[in-house]
């Protein structure tokens, strides 16, 4: 299935062609042609093992792929170690919260600041210059802490916030890399209906200007928010439209939605 | 052919010294595949078992008394085993695979002090029945009928071990909890409860080795510190946690071993470490080990480090520094005018090792390397020193130069072959890198061999002008300050000056980032920072300090000698890892606290009894136990005793912390 989307016009941000990750037998991703433009919104849907997460990883570079290429901003990044997909535009969330622990809130979003504003750092201050005195570096960050609502509780260590404030912070830690395309593994995950609408709530408005790739269960959700919608099975893509297409497809009812729904 | 009869002879010993190691290698590999434990004290219970083997076969003569050895003693170094998994590894579970090394180390301390109180210090035969003791040949070659033994009963064990872990029901839950331990008990198992069966069963099977091999050669006190490492080797070699690893491991070393001896003296005690290096390089999870093991870190419990343990604030601790700072610059002409000069020579010794202990701390507190091999840097350092002391110039400024520069550069090339694995696999390759260049000094003619450097003597001055540092005499205020007070003020100066350098890093950008890697490297990569090349840059870092230390060590007028086991031995690796979680992990100063308490109580414990080691042991395993972020989290342990009624902050939290507010 082509993508019908795909006006010469509109950019795609990120582009992936033939992608394919093998973990001996099983193929958790095959050959997975993927096109998303500039501003849009795209979920990833499946039923679990579809290698949802396994395609976040080969398009971030937590993972290599086995063949296939990973396009980024019309670049060839298949071979780039995740640091520099970082720092031309990619930032990602994890299924299972990532954030360092044993720091402050504001440490946290700090250092994911300071990684993208080190730029003209020279050797001297990097090593030996107060970390807390770089002006631009502290004033994202407060901006940003100030953005997802934590700047209340900047001093605390990052372990003792609850679980939602610590889904917050990693999207606070995302956004303060400034990317251009931020990738989010279940970001509701394991969490209530009243907490699940505020971190959509807040990913709608602190990321709605940048292109966004998310993966998500609850299927209502991803209809009402999506711009576009790919629905994978068994690692290959079964179907991309809007959610009336997807809605409107038999393939997806058959394998997916269906099964849900009934 | 007797040529041919030769090598099949000498096969037949490698497979004999093999079975050994395969018997020493099956236990700690299936202790470390279950439970994530990094047995260091296997090889005392090898040696264990030989000692008890030896109090049977005493009374009883070799005839009778080694059979019933050979049963009996394996199952009293079980039940040892079985008490140690129960007492003291147990509470450490779901904490870092490090404490583990940690407490197992305090454990060879203990266990080896034992073995010299209760047998003695000298070598031992253990008696074994005269039926055994004859040779056989057939086409030619000759062999001592015993050396089949040791090979039938071997691989009898190794045989029954792999069929009751593949044909038993208690088999399959310690395989399937080395595959998975989360799955087994999701599906209902207690596999805790299995743990002290494992480790009790490991540890027999080492006793069974170490009996065997004592029969073969004699019976001492060091043979459980000459196995250990060559079985660690072999463990990472096949793969960690897996059997057929152990064995097909364990046989290549012992031919190997025994092969370079006979035919290749010259790279005897390299080529197994060469072969660990290129076999981690080319295959991180060793020949048999499965590679989604231990790649995720996930079930890491974290290092737990003293930095955020404190209750004093910013502004008391910067007085307690002065203060101790001012306390150790009048020290010495206290120590001159009470006639204690030999305390002033103790304090250069801590000096070294405070500093050794700082650069360990800077790679491990922060980003969370543990390097096994950390004594590599500080043995070059007092080479290099040395050897630029005798052939450069006799000037300590130039030793000390090239003694911080080629251990960096080394730390530069060992970093980026081993940076790239991680966790313990990293803690081995530094093991390994370290071995090899401590049987690599015994080689050559400028290193002096066995018996070190001596002869040098260091300048207070540059090129060659100046004082020889060991004569110098000065006579202050009626006061005669002898060279150990000069060097005790230079030493005293380059620890303050590298503390304070190493906290600017730290609290500098660079710092911040190998404070974020040892929270979370995935997570520090994915914000966009190169991981690899920041853990290099602290590597190189931390090298230079050790190599400072060493240096110091080779200009230290009292040092006459910079021997191999003074240096690069793993002893030293292990102590300075022992001194910087005594100190306090994560706060740099606090590890050369730890230093200067641990060489202190080496002083006066050995000059009171002959049992020191197993005190320091002994202490060393309570704080691994009730301790564990160090002397510099006690102020806030006892601050938490005290008002435990609540309105405490929470553990973790601290003064410095709350005024970033």
């Amino acid at each position: 299935m082509t993508d019908p989307a795909g006006d010469a016009r509109a950019e795609p941000v990120v582009e992936t062609a033939g992608l394919t990750k093998q973990f001996g037998e099983l193929t958790a991703v095959d050959s997975v042609d993927l096109r998303v433009e500039r501003g849009e919104f795209r979920s990833v849907i499946g039923p679990n093992g579809a290698g949802k997460t396994t395609l976040f990883n080969c398009i971030t570079g937590a993972m290599a792929p086995t063949s296939g290429t990973v396009r980024f901003d019309g670049e060839d990044v298949t071979d780039l170690p995740p640091h520099e997909r970082v720092s031309r535009g990619l930032g990602r969330s994890f299924q299972i919260t990532n954030i360092f622990g044993g720091l402050t809130v504001r440490e946290n979003v700090r250092l994911a600041a300071q990684s993208v504003l080190d730029e003209g750092m020279s050797l001297r201050e990097e090593m030996l210059r107060d970390k807390d005195t770089f002006g631009r570096i502290n004033d994202r960050t407060s901006g940003v802490l100030e953005q997802v609502g934590l700047d209340g509780r900047a001093g605390e260590l990052a372990e003792t916030l609850a679980y939602g404030d610590q889904r917050r912070l990693e999207i606070g830690i995302v956004l303060a890399t400034d990317p251009e395309l931020v990738m989010l593994d279940e970001p509701t995950a394991g969490m209530s209906s009243e907490e699940t609408r505020a971190t959509i709530d807040l990913i709608e408005d602190v990321l709605a200007d940048r292109t966004l790739m998310l993966i998500e269960h609850d299927i209502d959700l991803v209809m009402e928010l999506s711009d576009r919608v790919t629905v994978l099975t068994r690692g290959e893509v079964l179907a991309t439209g809007n959610p009336a297409e997807i809605a409107a497809n038999e393939d997806v009812r058959e394998a997916y939605l269906g099964g849900v729904r009934a | 052919m007797p040529a041919v009869a030769n090598v099949v002879e000498q096969l037949l010993n490698g497979v004999t010294l093999g079975m050994v190691y395969v018997l020493l290698a099956a236990g700690l590999s299936i202790i470390f595949g279950v439970m994530d434990v990094i047995n260091f004290s296997h090889g005392e219970l090898f040696a264990l078992g030989a000692y008890f083997a030896l109090t049977l076969v005493d009374p009883l003569g070799a005839t009778i008394g080694f059979p019933v050895a050979l049963v009996l003693a394996p199952l009293a170094v079980g039940v040892v085993g079985a008490a140690i998994e129960r007492f003291t590894v147990r509470p450490l579970y779901g904490r870092n695979p490090l404490y583990h090394i940690l407490l197992t180390f305090g454990l060879v301390l203990i266990i080896n002090d034992v073995i010299r109180f209760t047998w003695g210090q000298q070598q031992q035969q253990l008696a074994v029945p005269a039926a055994l003791s004859q040779p056989v040949g057939a086409f030619g070659v000759r062999v001592a009928l015993y050396n089949l033994f040791m090979i039938a009963v071997a691989a009898v064990l190794a045989a029954g071990t792999w069929l009751a872990l593949n044909r038993t029901r208690y088999g399959m839950i310690v395989r399937a909890g080395s595959q998975d331990r989360e799955m087994v008990r999701n599906v209902g198992i207690d596999i805790d409860r299995y743990y002290t069966l494992v480790f009790g069963f490991g540890a027999a099977l080492a006793a069974v080795g170490g009996i065997v091999l004592g029969g073969a050669q004699n019976v001492n006190p060091n043979m459980g510190g000459s196995v250990i490492i060559p079985a660690f080797i072999i463990v990472v070699l096949g793969g960690l946690g897996s059997f057929r690893g152990a064995v097909f491991g364990g046989l290549l070393v012992g031919i190997i071993q025994t092969m370079t001896r006979t035919y290749l003296p010259v790279f005897e005690g390299l080529t197994i470490f060469l072969l660990m290096i290129a076999v981690l390089l080319v295959k991180p999870q060793g020949l048999f080990g499965n590679p989604e093991w231990g790649g995720g870190g996930e079930e890491d419990g974290e290092l737990l480090v003293g930095a955020y343990g404190g209750v004093f604030t910013a502004g008391t601790r910067r007085r307690l520094g002065v203060l101790a700072v001012a306390a150790l610059a009048v020290f010495p002409v206290v120590a001159t005018v009470t006639d204690n000069g030999f305390y002033v020579t103790l304090a250069n010794t801590m000096f070294v090792w405070a500093l050794f202990a700082l650069s360990l701390d800077f790679v491990m507190g922060s980003a969370g390397l543990v390097s096994l091999g950390h004594a590599m840097f500080f043995g070059v350092g007092a080479y290099t020193g040395a050897l630029a002391l005798l052939h450069l110039a006799p000037s300590f400024l130039v030793a000390l130069v090239a003694a911080v520069l080629v251990p960096a550069g080394l730390a530069w090339v060992v970093g980026s072959l081993s940076i790239r694995v991680s966790g313990v696999y990293f803690a081995m390759i530094t093991l390994a890198f370290a071995e090899l260049l401590y049987s690599a000094v015994f080689k050559f003619e400028f290193t002096g061999g066995s018996d070190g450097l001596l002869g040098f003597d260091a300048l207070l001055g540059l090129g060659g002008v100046g004082p020889r540092l060991s004569e110098i005499e000065l006579t202050v205020a009626g006061l005669t300050v002898g060279s150990s007070v000069v060097f005790y003020y230079v030493a005293l100066a380059l620890s303050v000056g590298t503390l304070l350098v190493a906290r600017r890093f730290m609290t500098a950008p660079f710092g911040s980032v190998l404070q974020s890697i040892g929270e979370s490297d995935e997570r520090a990569a994915f914000v966009g920072y190169d991981v690899t090349g920041y853990k290099r840059r602290a590597f190189v870092i931390s090298g230079a300090i050790a190599g400072l230390a060493g240096g110091l060590l080779a200009v230290n007028p009292d040092t006459f000698v910079v021997s191999p086991d003074q240096t690069l031995h793993w002893i030293n690796s292990g102590e300075v890892i022992v001194m910087t979680l005594l100190g306090g992990m994560g706060t740099l100063f606090g590890p050369m606290l730890g230093a200067g308490v641990f060489i202190g109580a080496e002083d006066v414990l050995s000059s009171h009894t002959d049992q020191w080691r197993m005190i320091i042991g002994a202490v060393f395993v309570v704080f691994v136990l009730f301790v564990p972020r160090g002397l510099v989290s006690i102020p806030a342990l006892v601050a938490r005793r005290f008002n435990a009624e609540g309105g405490d902050p929470p553990l973790g939290v601290d003064e410095e912390v709350n005024a970033d507010d």
